[in-house]
């Protein structure tokens, strides 16, 4: 029996591009591609294109800022922003704007297209995500919940996870008066995004940050947004704005876990899952606490970094992640490794399997995630 | 030397003396001679008095010990300036030790420290107080060939200034010391026109001005004395706000007389402003 795939993504995205790709070089699959351009002009384009058989994959709306928009306009919260302030938003320094409203809108997004699938569900229709779980990673206060309420019967490891207030002046009477090491970490935010590694030592009267986290005054607004390197900053009244600006948008609090060196550079590993089997791991090293790598971070074989016996733990911890989320195809799972090697699990992203590196390439993982959802699909067939 | 680093890790329970006593039960003896003693329980809080009193306590029980590494800590377990010390002059006394290294400096004392054996002394920190020095000026060490001292800053303890250094710049207090490194201080271009000036300078095989803020007038001074350098293996200026101009005249003058000149400029992170120019090793 033919099986289709639905790719909805970004017109420009290398997601998109990258996936396609592979199914040219494959050779035999069929596919229709949705853009998010072309879903916001016309959603019954979705149910119009559900064919027999088919396999649907999301990809995430990349930069397209008319898209972000689309997607604000969705999100019902409260103080939402209204539309005519969405539609006045200057986006073109890419800032980050009201993160929670966005995911509202894009939990709406997300499972208004899986309730298509369902109503044509006697057509046999696969999601490559699972629209819950998905959505569960992209908060990391769930993905944090849900990975901690089987902490215990698996073989990862958490980092402790300490109250996050409404406001810096809060934060700082709850946290002031000790030593302290932590990652403040916006709850809906992507990859390095709103992420403060955050230090206070009062005995030296020290209080730090690293972050890529920018803020910008224009027109008498702020603005907030993510550069492109990162920042260590030192003065008192920069970091309780940025901190202030974390916490009124929903944030995530953990306690730093100290990272394993390679050759005298910090690093966390980026574990792709697909099919409950780790199929790629890539290692991030950095000089500074944040090591995502579209921050300027070096990438190495996780083989160089590894010894065969520590990297069997890293697998079996990312393996474990993946039986909490046991609805989902894939995902990157984030692991830090303290310096006894004790795999901490620090983000679960479900579009985590761009890997720039390997696009073009056999070794592509999209491959592996194409022979998984057949392979489910012939079993729902 | 070949050690075996003991160390807490994040979320262990167990003490570090605990890993060692284990140790020792498991193993009857600690027989090599070098041990690393990494992160201890609350190092940004705690000092390593527990683990040094055991060592002491043990002693029999490390025969070949000849190499100490105290704090061998990573920022990411616990800053440099914040590890908290002690006095560490019983490990000194008490073992016939060769070489000592001593991360971070808070609180910490070498009082009395005597020992007849130590070839090598190292102190890494962000900030050294004014009263460890005056512990190291004051030890009876006279074996010493290798000082190596990271002297910091003043919001991380670094509480002196060139005089508290005049000690190190006598030879008489240091008769057998080849390797000299008064390093990482923002004072780098004092230091470094004092010792030009000293009697120590001449029985030298190392100096090490490295990592600190050494500047073109530091440098200046270091062109117009090579002649007084001309003993040196290595002079190390590594880590630097030097200009290029100055450090390749360096450079050349040092390839004449037949010394190792190391000056990369790699780590430093903004060379151009004066007003934010720190040593290498602070936090």
């Amino acid at each position: 029996m033919n099986t289709h795939f639905l790719l909805i993504g970004d017109a420009s995205g290398r997601r998109l591009n990258g996936f396609v790709e592979c199914f040219k070089k494959l050779g035999t699959s069929s596919y229709q591609v949705i853009t998010w351009q072309e879903y916001f002009d016309d959603f019954l384009v979705f149910s119009r294109k559900l064919r027999e058989n088919t396999i649907v994959r999301l990809e995430p709306p990349e930069k397209d800022m008319e898209i972000y928009r689309a997607i604000l306009k969705l999100g019902e919260v409260d103080n939402r922003l209204s539309n005519a302030e969405i539609d006045d938003i200057d986006f073109s320094q890419f800032p980050i704007i009201a993160p929670g409203q966005w995911y509202a809108g894009f939990t709406k997004l997300i499972t208004d297209i899986a309730q298509t699938c369902s109503v044509h569900a006697d057509k046999k229709i696969l999601m490559m995500q699972d629209h819950c779980e998905a959505l569960a990673m992209m908060d990391k206060r769930q993905t944090y919940d849900r990975l901690a309420a089987k902490a215990k019967e698996y073989s990862y490891y958490l980092p402790a996870k300490l109250e996050a207030p409404l406001r810096v002046k809060e934060f700082r009477e709850m946290y002031g008066g000790q030593v302290l090491k932590c990652f403040i970490k916006l709850r809906y935010g992507s990859g390095g995004t709103g992420i403060l590694a955050y230090k206070n030592n009062p005995r030296l009267n020290e209080e730090t940050l690293w972050t890529s986290l920018k803020v910008e005054i224009r027109g008498g607004k702020k603005f907030f947004y993510s550069g492109r390197k990162i920042a260590f900053i030192t003065d008192k009244a920069k970091i309780g704005e940025l901190i202030e600006w974390v916490l009124a948008n929903g944030a995530h609090i953990e306690t730093w876990i100290p990272k394993a060196a390679y050759q005298g550079t910090h690093f966390d590993t980026r574990v792709l899952v697909a099919a409950k089997t780790p199929q790629y791991f890539i290692t991030r090293l950095s000089k500074t606490p944040i090591t995502n790598l579209h921050l300027g971070n070096q990438r190495r074989n996780s083989s160089e970094v590894f010894t065969a016996g520590q990297l069997a733990v890293l697998s079996q911890a990312a393996a474990d992640v993946m039986k909490v989320f046991n609805k989902s195809l894939y995902a990157g799972i984030d692991i830090v490794c303290s310096p006894g090697y004790k795999p901490y699990v620090i983000d679960v992203n479900p579009f985590g399997d761009l890997f720039h590196n390997l696009l073009g390439t056999e070794a592509n993982v999209y491959y592996y995630e194409i022979k998984a959802a057949l392979e489910k699909m012939r079993e729902i067939q | 030397m070949e050690a075996i680093k003991f160390f807490v890790d994040y979320d262990d329970e167990v003490t570090l003396e605990k890993k060692l006593a284990d140790y020792i039960e498991e193993h009857v003896s600690y027989d090599l001679p070098a041990i690393t003693i990494g992160h201890w329980n609350d190092a940004y809080d705690t000092s390593p008095e527990p683990v040094i009193n055991y060592l002491i306590a043990n002693k029999a029980k490390f025969p070949n010990l000849k190499k100490i590494f105290l704090g061998d800590i990573d920022s990411d377990e616990c800053e440099v300036s914040w590890i908290i010390h002690t006095d560490a002059a019983p490990l000194i006394n008490e073992f016939a030790l060769e070489e000592i290294i001593i991360k971070g400096a808070n609180g910490l004392r070498l009082k009395n420290a005597a020992s007849n054996t130590l070839k090598e002394l190292t102190i890494i920190s962000g900030g050294l107080a004014s009263n460890t020095l005056n512990d190291i000026a004051e030890a009876t060490i006279p074996n010493l060939e290798h000082l190596e001292l990271y002297l910091g800053v003043d919001d991380y303890g670094f509480d002196g200034d060139i005089s508290t250094l005049e000690p190190f710049m006598q030879r008489s207090n240091f008769p057998k010391v080849t390797y000299w490194g008064l390093k990482n201080s923002e004072i780098a271009d004092e230091i470094c026109e004092r010792v030009l000036a000293s009697d120590i300078l001449p029985g030298l095989e190392v100096l090490d001005i490295s990592l600190g803020t050494l500047s073109n007038r530091g440098a200046e001074l270091i062109l117009e004395n090579m002649d007084k350098l001309a003993h040196l293996k290595t002079l190390d200026l590594t880590y630097n706000y030097v200009s290029d101009e100055l450090l390749e005249k360096i450079i050349a003058k040092g390839s004449e007389l037949n010394i190792e000149v190391l000056c990369s400029k790699e780590d430093v992170y903004n060379e151009d402003d004066e007003d934010y120019r720190y040593p290498y090793i602070t936090e």
